[in-house]
């Protein structure tokens, strides 16, 4: 379970419940008595740990690309890696393609309805 | 004659069609007159993969034997039934071969050999024992064991965002990534996402760090995406495929530089109608956390940054430069975290005995110092956890800050004598985060260089007092201590608020106190 210390850049935080699976230790606590703090901080989470496991496998989720062994397959053989070459897709994409729809149009990060006019956009988009 | 001609299973063009479809434009091992657009990297070497198109019995490489069993360090099988005393290690292998019995798992522990012929998982072990599981039941396990691919019978996962629909650009000058590969393979030895041993810049395995990968992950991820649009008319984002650092990397690469490659890329991209008219709906991996790299996108980056990309940045800071938006995602996690094993290991041990067993250690941490005086101050402290019970907290050497004064003197005061770092390992690390309830992710705030002195300052706005008027404020600082380090307390003003003023606006603060 991470435990946050300090000011942390957290990736994807507007798409991501962190707090469900994580815990900050407040720095200024931290500063003054960091034992004291850090235990405060685990002690508070041991009873939750089984939930925010769970929250952190969901998590984990959505912020890997994908498990396995080799992102390509096919020269896994070439590559000799040690198992058999796999990989299966995590929604790690799915985030970092949100991502950038919320960059391009933050209202509406999927449809981009709410930025472009419909005739910029599929099905009726056309190259001029 | 044993040589034979096969198509490759599960081989597809890139654009939905397989072998089978090929037919059509290809005859007795080449493509039919007029047809030979359709062969090639874009179309992803059907002459390679479809006999009829060319591929040759000679190319038929017989295929590796996959290991049988899957080695795992300090661990012991869960649910073994079986057992027998043997002499070794060895020895319990043999036992446990295919052609013996069906073992899905064995372990080896005091001259006693333990197995079971279902895979249940691992239980970690303090001692040395190892762990084999065999391949096919580890690969099995997620499906058999505890049910959905992530694991966790008992985590229900939110339904899916879905985000915008995508056109993934495949013609040549993008589809670089295997043979980057390739390049990278034959020249070090190991693939690109080989685990690197000690993730530095100095890697003495030929392991480069993580994010040299990542544009191949990236890649391998969207490839087969449910939101891949096969044409531009469907897309409502357009990613064009980078490998960066890869590219950087490698350097020469079938008679081609690096700058040549993102060149190409750049020009193909400059031709591309869509480009033209949407470029600011166009992304790319600009940057993957790569601290060697220097500059991994050449021409590519310029163009993008002229026309308004949108950027895939790991580390906002270092990313390319001139860019305007920027879409931060997450690094690249350490290749053991990702293994199909610890996928369904931690999965399982969410939901096992209530999900709430505690690991071998309690808190976890390992890294640098900071350079940065705020981070170190926090940093530095970490020496403290020690006295938790169960805590493993080391600092790693190689490119850390050194202690600050006022830290130094802190930790002196609380018994500290020696500035001990340990080398960093990648699996010490991956494996620790792994045996650990609790891993500190501590502040590193990087240094930022000094503003240019002749750059014009603006005006600061002077913070709000609300204490000015407070009858009841009183200043505990200024005459002992000097205006710059003022300490007051208003007592109707939220002391952290002070406190932040204190820090922002030193002179402001005290202002307000002595106001009052």
């Amino acid at each position: 379970m991470p435990l946050l210390l300090g000011s942390v850049t957290l990736p994807l935080a507007k798409l991501l419940r962190y707090d469900s699976f994580t815990r900050t230790i407040e720095a200024s606590e931290f500063l003054r008595n960091p034992a004291q703090a850090t235990k405060a901080v685990v002690d508070a989470a041991v009873p939750q740990l089984a939930a925010l496991r769970r929250a952190l496998v969901a998590a984990r989720e959505d912020l890997i690309l994908g498990f396995g062994t080799a992102p390509l397959a096919a020269a896994a053989e070439t590559f000799a890696t040690t198992a058999a070459a796999d990989f299966s897709p995590g929604r790690g994409a799915d985030l970092a393609l949100l991502e950038v729809g919320r960059t391009i149009c933050g209202r509406s990060p999927s449809s981009f309805g709410a930025c472009f006019s419909p005739q910029d956009l599929p099905p009726n988009q056309k190259v001029s | 004659m044993p040589f034979s001609c096969t198509d490759d299973a599960g081989w597809n063009n890139l654009h939905g069609k397989g072998c089978a479809d090929y037919a059509a434009y290809c005859d007795a091992g080449a493509f039919r007159l007029g047809a030979s657009w359709a062969g090639g990297e874009v179309f992803n070497f059907p002459e390679r993969s479809c006999c009829a198109c060319g591929k040759t019995p000679s190319e038929v490489v017989p295929a590796k034997p996959a290991p049988l069993f899957e080695k795992h360090l300090k661990s012991f099988c869960r649910g073994t039934d079986h057992e027998v005393k043997l002499k070794d290690e060895a020895a319990c292998e043999a036992h446990c071969h295919p052609d013996q019995r069906p073992c899905a798992c064995f372990h080896f522990n005091k001259g006693v050999c333990n197995f079971g012929f279902t895979y249940v998982g691992l239980q970690t072990s303090t001692k040395s024992s190892t762990a084999w599981i065999k391949t096919s039941a580890l690969l099995a396990a997620p499906k058999a064991m505890v049910g959905p691919p992530n694991g966790a019978a008992c985590v229900a996962l939110p339904p899916r965002r879905l985000p915008p629909t995508f056109y993934l650009y495949n013609d040549a000058p993008f589809a670089w990534g295997p043979r980057l590969a390739a390049c990278f393979a034959s020249r070090q030895g190991m693939p690109p996402w080989a685990f690197a041993v000690n993730d530095t810049v100095h890697q003495t395995d030929g392991a480069p760090p993580p994010g040299v990968s990542y544009g191949l992950w990236l890649a391998a991820a969207l490839a087969n995406h449910p939101q891949r649009v096969a044409t531009p008319e469907e897309a409502r984002i357009f990613v064009v495929p980078a490998y960066g650092s890869l590219s950087e990397n490698v350097g020469g690469c079938e008679g081609t530089t690096h700058a040549q490659r993102q060149d190409e890329a750049a020009k193909a991209l400059q031709a591309s109608p869509w480009f033209a008219k949407f470029p600011q709906r166009h992304v790319l991996l600009a940057s993957s956390g790569s601290e060697d790299d220097r500059n991994p996108l050449g021409a590519l980056s310029k163009l993008a940054s002229q026309r308004g990309m949108v950027p895939l940045c790991v580390d906002r800071e270092q990313c390319a430069p001139g860019f305007k938006k920027k879409a931060v995602v997450p690094p690249m996690p350490l290749m053991p975290l990702v293994a199909p094993s610890t996928r369904a290991r931690v999965g399982y041990e969410a939901c096992a005995n209530g999900g709430g067993a505690r690991r071998r250690a309690s808190v976890y941490f390992r890294g640098r110092h900071a350079k940065d005086d705020e981070a170190s101050a926090l940093r530095s402290r970490l020496w403290a956890l020690r006295e938790l019970p169960g805590a493993d907290v080391k600092y790693v050497s190689g490119g850390g800050g050194e202690i600050k004064e006022p830290s130094r003197s802190w930790l002196k005061a609380h018994g500290w004598s020696k500035d001990v770092r340990v080398p960093y390992s990648a699996a010490t690390y991956a494996s620790g985060v792994s045996h650990a309830d609790f891993c500190i992710i501590a502040q590193e705030v990087r240094a930022r260089p000094p503003a240019p002195a002749s750059r014009p300052r603006a005006p600061r706005p002077r913070p709000r007092t609300h204490a000015r008027a407070d009858p009841a404020s009183r200043v505990l600082g200024p005459r002992s201590v000097s205006m710059s380090m003022c300490v007051c307390v208003c007592r109707a003003t939220p002391r952290a608020r002070v406190a932040r003023w204190s820090t922002r606006w030193r002179a402001a603060a005290c202002r307000c106190c002595w106001g009052a």
